[in-house]
């Protein structure tokens, strides 16, 4: 397997020091830096926290769309909460555009779709995209024109007045999808993004978010959907216990053989890792 | 006549939220049987007793009975209440009645009250007075939202007010006997009303025909208000046949005085009516049962001279 | 910034009431509000002569009870169910505090509960208006201090429901609320025979724990008392505002750093 191993000053590995080749990243501030982030949960108020991520370092340049992939339990949605600051890093540090993860100047930058997207069952969609754009400092005509083609987009077209609770959860996860992209957000944070959705969702959905991308966004999303990383990611990061395990950039020839070379590469790489934490604990 | 009500007599928003609740389900459940509210005090038949304890076996007739029985006392705590213009008075802790500086509940006309019991002394308001008070502004805020005025010489709303509590009372739990003897004290108050007063009572002996304090009242009523003395006997001998059933160690302190009183009644119906012997023979048989009855040994004492004379 | 802030307060708040009536919360309430107080009132057919002080102290009763209710029972679910449905992810994404979810959460259980204490009370006043009795002046600071108290309500319950699951959390607010006249009662009859130490810890608790009693005005107006000095009903929003302050502060110290 032709495997290209980057080595710009963007790729990240457990335990490197990364903030001074963050901030020597032309062109501005990285949408996303995050530097030895340490995440864990305490089981009572003074037990010692379960640390799910350790140590993790990585950068997402403005425009690029970063897939992060990692089996069940791997720490990437803990490291999603993180960027989003839901969940504050026992150490670490967390920046979006330079600005603090979970600070209001970094939040008006984010578009976030949470991993299993439930929404106000007895709201329409409208009164959803509504209630999300005032909190987002939108509103008047602007707001409703803007609701109402992000509807469109995502096809809930002619479904603006329907109480969320009659919706199926790949109609929920398109009106997830049109939230994130509400007031047009310099970085979309997805994880999980094609739960849910039907196979024409998931058309749909790569089809919006390679629009998106065209734009120029800053896309970082999460997905076991290894096709929809491979059609739509600049770059791939693989995380396992908690820990960087290794990135690529997209080629042709692991984009080329879509439902088999992205899968291989992610098995092999996992099982080595596997495999050499095995060897470590025999030493 | 006064009746001392020896409950506790604070309510707070618990009992009265249960004593709410309590009387939305009655109402509603009776109001659900189609029952017609009588606008006054009217007699209703009640159950014999045996009929009742067949009825009362079943849960849900048990559980009605608690709600009523509940709902009852809810309203006889109100009674109070209702007299002193909402304020909540409670007795005296051991403390408080070893401490002249104390704020006790005295009333101020002259013990002759219009209300259905009297203070007996060993009383005071639930929130305590602005000099006895050791909370500040909380007790300033709560003197000024709840009703409170210092019962020092208070005086009582007119407690045939209260008659309509009574009706309910006696209503949601027919064997509330406390009900018809205080509500039929209070009727009777009115001497316009004495035969209403009568009728309730006899609305109380059929739904208890086991108990002394109503006929004795009953007999006392008709001596002493209507002088009808020959209606009187029957309800006179019911109250001391019914006392003569029970042991006397286990009756309340009503049932005891009731009984009692029974006797006494019966002494001055039949000296009144002429019939000296059965006074003289009420008598004998009432001290044989309280040897220490002022009345009845007055009596014997009297009739012993008058027949020495 | 200001405006921007009510902005966000009443888009959370808006979001709140618009679904506690889609869910029928408050029609449920209102049904039973009036088949307890229609029950009642069916006292009036004994003739209301007589009558009149227990009729208004049912009504109030219940509408003291439901209000209390109904307050509680908006503010225990709004962060919890919240979280557990996953919807406060998409809201702190946007750019909002913590603090202004709390704060719009509040305002909503709080309108709520206000807009439920309203309805009872106009039921009531209809009941009582139906047998011609009218409730006085004291009426309106009656609503005033229940509205308060139904602020410190919310404001606790609130704080409470980020330390406890929900039902807890209900049967905690409930007793505070409920309980707090016998709590009171209680701690000024065994103040006089404690010693020293059991009168300071007394006085402590009885300083600490808030007193919704002080809010009820409704024994005043059903037995017809005149309205109270303005400088209660001032005392009154003080004492609210102040232990809602006091609670909502707590609730943000915990909900600041609490994971998601």
């Amino acid at each position: 397997m032709n495997q290209t191993k980057l080595q710009t000053a963007n790729v990240m590995a457990a335990g490197e020091p990364r903030a001074e080749a963050s901030k020597n990243l032309p062109g501005g501030p990285p949408a996303l830096c995050i530097e030895n982030l340490c995440v864990g949960y305490k089981k009572s108020l003074f037990g010692t926290p379960n640390r799910v991520v350790h140590n993790l370092n990585l950068s997402v340049r403005p425009g690029e769309v970063v897939g992060f992939l990692g089996p069940n339990g791997a720490g990437k949605s803990s490291t999603i909460k993180s960027i989003m600051g839901f969940v504050v890093p026992e150490t670490g540090s967390v920046s979006i555009f330079g600005h603090s993860a979970g600070s209001t100047l970094a939040k008006a930058k984010i578009g976030y779709l949470p991993e299993v997207a439930l929404y106000y069952p007895f709201l329409t969609p409208m009164e959803t995209l509504t209630l999300y754009g005032r909190l987002q400092g939108l509103g008047g005509s602007s707001l409703r024109d803007e609701a109402m083609e992000l509807l469109e987009r995502v096809g809930l077209k002619g479904k603006e007045k329907l109480q969320l609770k009659t919706f199926s959860k790949g109609m929920q996860q398109r009106l997830g999808i049109a939230q994130a992209l509400l007031g047009s957000p310099d970085l979309l944070v997805l994880d999980e993004v094609s739960s849910g959705l039907d196979p024409v969702g998931r058309r749909h959905l790569r089809h919006v978010l390679n629009e998106i991308k065209e734009k120029g966004t800053t896309i970082f999303f999460s997905s076991h959907e290894l096709d929809e990383v491979a059609q739509l990611c600049d770059r791939v990061l693989l995380i396992a216990n908690g820990r960087a395990v290794d990135e690529r950039v997209m080629d042709a020839q692991l984009r080329g053989g879509i439902g088999s070379a992205l899968e291989d590469y992610f098995i092999e790489t996992l099982a080595k890792q596997e495999a050499g934490t095995t060897r470590e604990a025999g030493r | 006549m006064t009746y001392p009500i020896s409950r506790t007599r604070s309510g707070s928003l618990l009992t009265n939220t249960a004593g709410v609740a309590l009387l939305a389900a009655t109402l509603a459940g009776i109001g659900f049987l189609g029952l017609r509210i009588e606008p006054q005090v009217v007699v209703s038949t009640g159950l014999s007793a045996s009929a009742q304890e067949k009825i009362e076996k079943s849960a849900s007739a048990s559980l009605f009975g608690q709600f009523r029985s509940s709902m009852a006392d809810f309203l006889w705590l109100k009674v109070d209440k209702y007299t002193h213009g909402g304020v909540d008075l409670r007795g005296l802790t051991e403390q408080e009645q070893q401490d002249s500086r104390r704020d006790q509940v005295a009333s101020g006309d002259g013990g002759k009250e219009n209300g259905n019991r009297e203070h007996r002394g060993d009383e005071t308001t639930v929130v305590p007075s602005a000099t006895r008070d050791w909370r500040g502004i909380y007790g300033n805020l709560e003197r000024a939202v709840q009703p409170y005025q210092d019962m020092e010489h208070h005086k009582h709303s007119d407690s045939k007010e209260a008659l309509p509590l009574f009706r309910l009372m006696t209503w949601s739990n027919p064997h509330f006997i406390s009900g018809y003897t205080v509500g039929a004290a209070m009727i009777a108050r009115d001497s316009a009303k004495i035969g209403e007063a009568i009728a309730f009572l006899k609305e109380g002996l059929t739904n208890n025909p086991q108990s002394i304090e109503i006929p004795s009242d009953l007999g006392a009523l008709l001596t002493t208000k209507k002088r009808d003395f020959a209606q009187a006997v029957p309800y006179l001998h019911q109250a001391i046949r019914n006392g003569a059933q029970r042991d006397i160690s286990t009756m309340t302190d009503d049932e005891r005085e009731a009984y009692q009183s029974a006797y006494r009644w019966m002494v001055l119906n039949r000296r009144e009516a002429g019939d000296s012997a059965a006074a003289r023979a009420a008598a004998e048989t009432g001290i044989l049962v309280f040897p220490d009855d002022v009345v009845c040994r007055h009596y014997l004492s009297e009739a012993k001279k008058n027949t020495k004379k | 910034m200001i405006v921007r802030k009510f902005v966000i307060w009443g888009a959370l708040a808006q979001a709140a009431i618009l679904e506690a009536i889609r869910r029928k919360d408050l029609y449920v309430a209102v049904i039973l509000s009036v088949l307890m107080i229609g029950a009642a009132a069916t006292i009036g057919s004994f003739g209301v002569k007589g009558l009149e002080i227990f009729l208004k102290d049912v009504a109030l009763t219940v509408v003291n009870l439901l209000s209390i209710l109904m307050a509680i029972l908006f503010a225990a679910r709004q962060i919890p169910e919240e979280v557990s449905r996953r919807t406060v992810y998409p809201l702190l994404a946007r750019p909002i505090g913590r603090g202004d979810l709390l704060i719009g959460k509040f305002l909503g259980a709080f309108a709520l509960s206000a807009v439920a204490l309203l309805l009872f009370a106009l039921i009531a006043a209809g009941a009582l208006g139906y047998y011609g009795l009218s409730v006085g002046a004291i009426f309106g600071q009656y609503l005033l201090a229940r509205l308060f108290s139904l602020a410190l309500i919310c404001a606790m319950t609130l704080m409470l429901s980020l330390f406890m699951t929900p039902s807890a959390c209900v049967t905690i607010s409930l007793l505070l609320t409920l309980g707090a006249q016998t709590f009171s009662q209680a701690v000024l009859l065994i103040y006089g025979p404690a010693s020293a130490t059991g009168k300071g810890i007394l006085r402590a608790a009885y300083f600490v724990l808030p007193h919704l009693d002080l809010f009820d005005l409704s024994k005043k107006v059903s037995y017809g008392w005149k309205p109270v000095d303005s400088w209660v009903m001032g005392a009154l929003l003080l004492y609210a505002a102040l232990f809602s302050a006091v609670f909502l502060s707590i609730a943000m110290l915990r909900f600041r750093r609490q994971a998601l």
